[in-house]
């Protein structure tokens, strides 16, 4: 393939002015600066996230977490024992007060008690359609 | 800046190994590489988006751009496998930017072509010329200047407009031919 001539020998496209060098340059210098203010914290992130020694870290620390909490009992009441909403309100026996006294705790986890004189001394409200 | 006769396929005659080094350079924090890349290829990249914008302030904002975005974030050398290529490809990207931004589009309004202050007696004048590229479209300019003035072969021509080779072959080769029928209208 030959190489067609310029159309229009002897002319040139103009050069940038001068003065543009040490503008371009400043808003460069200001640009690399403001970057590395602000991709400092996103850089140690990723320095971070890509250390494997870290990484091998958290995943130690999670799975230890798992063990622990499989392993060690909390003293707290299982989530399956508990009544499901609106399953009915399950009763508690409270010794002092007899058989004749029973507090409930709803579903909600409010108590309540068809013992009137306890309910009284509880400040306890009166179910709906009991006598006060 | 000279106009230049490349031979189709030559690999291009700028420092591209000088050009790889200052942006390894760039890359490993060294900002004063960006002194040496501006004085290396500034001419270049204002020409190539002076062709495309048509305006000297609008030229300015995208080399200042090309450095800005080099000086955020500098790229990884070892992805470039030609350094003027690329940089040439981010001031047309610029320049494009910039003239998306001002629609719609306005006439140009910079002078393309300028007679050196040596030059004798020239045939055209450079405010016909220009009024002649005026008439080209904005990737026909865009592929005249990167073939003759900055020398790149069709395929270099293609890396940087991100289209076929024989595309850039074709707006080269039809931009020239639409110049020399003006020039015979007007002669």
């Amino acid at each position: 393939m030959t190489q067609q001539p310029f159309p229009y020998p002897g002319l040139e496209p103009p050069e940038p002015d001068p003065r543009l060098r040490s503008r371009v340059l400043r808003a460069a210098g200001q640009a690399a600066a403001a970057e590395a203010r602000t991709g400092a914290l996103a850089r140690l992130v990723d320095r971070l996230w890509e250390n494997r020694a870290l990484r091998l870290g958290w995943l130690t620390a999670i799975v230890a977490l798992l063990v622990l909490n499989a392993a060690v009992d909390t003293g707290t009441i299982d989530h399956g024992a508990l009544p499901a909403a609106g399953g009915g309100p399950y009763e508690l026996e409270v010794p002092e007060i007899g058989s004749a006294g029973k507090l409930r705790a709803g579903s909600a986890g409010a108590l309540r008690t068809t013992d009137p004189v306890l309910r009284e001394e509880l400040g306890l409200r009166a179910p709906h359609g009991a006598a006060p | 800046m000279t106009n230049v006769d490349p031979t189709p396929g030559t690999p291009a005659p700028a420092a591209r190994p000088e050009l790889h080094r200052l942006l390894a350079d760039l890359a490993a924090g060294d900002l004063e590489a960006l002194a040496a890349i501006y004085d290396l290829t500034a001419c270049e990249l204002y020409g190539l988006a002076l062709w495309r914008c048509g305006s000297e302030s609008e030229a300015e904002d995208a080399v200042q751009e090309v450095f800005v975005r080099l000086a955020r974030k500098p790229p990884d050398p070892a992805r470039i496998c030609d350094p003027r290529a690329y940089l040439l490809a981010m001031a047309r990207r610029a320049a494009c930017d910039l003239v998306r931004r001002r629609r719609p589009a306005e006439p140009l309004t910079g002078l393309l072509l300028v007679a050196p202050a040596t030059a004798p007696e020239l045939p055209v004048d450079a405010a016909t010329a220009t009024r002649h590229l005026a008439r080209l479209s904005a990737v026909q300019r865009e592929a005249v200047y990167l073939r003759y003035f900055s020398g790149l072969s069709f395929a270099e021509i293609a890396e940087v407009a991100g289209v076929p080779t024989f595309t850039a072959a074709s707006r080269c080769r039809t931009g020239i031919e639409r110049l020399r029928a003006l020039m015979g209208v007007e002669t």
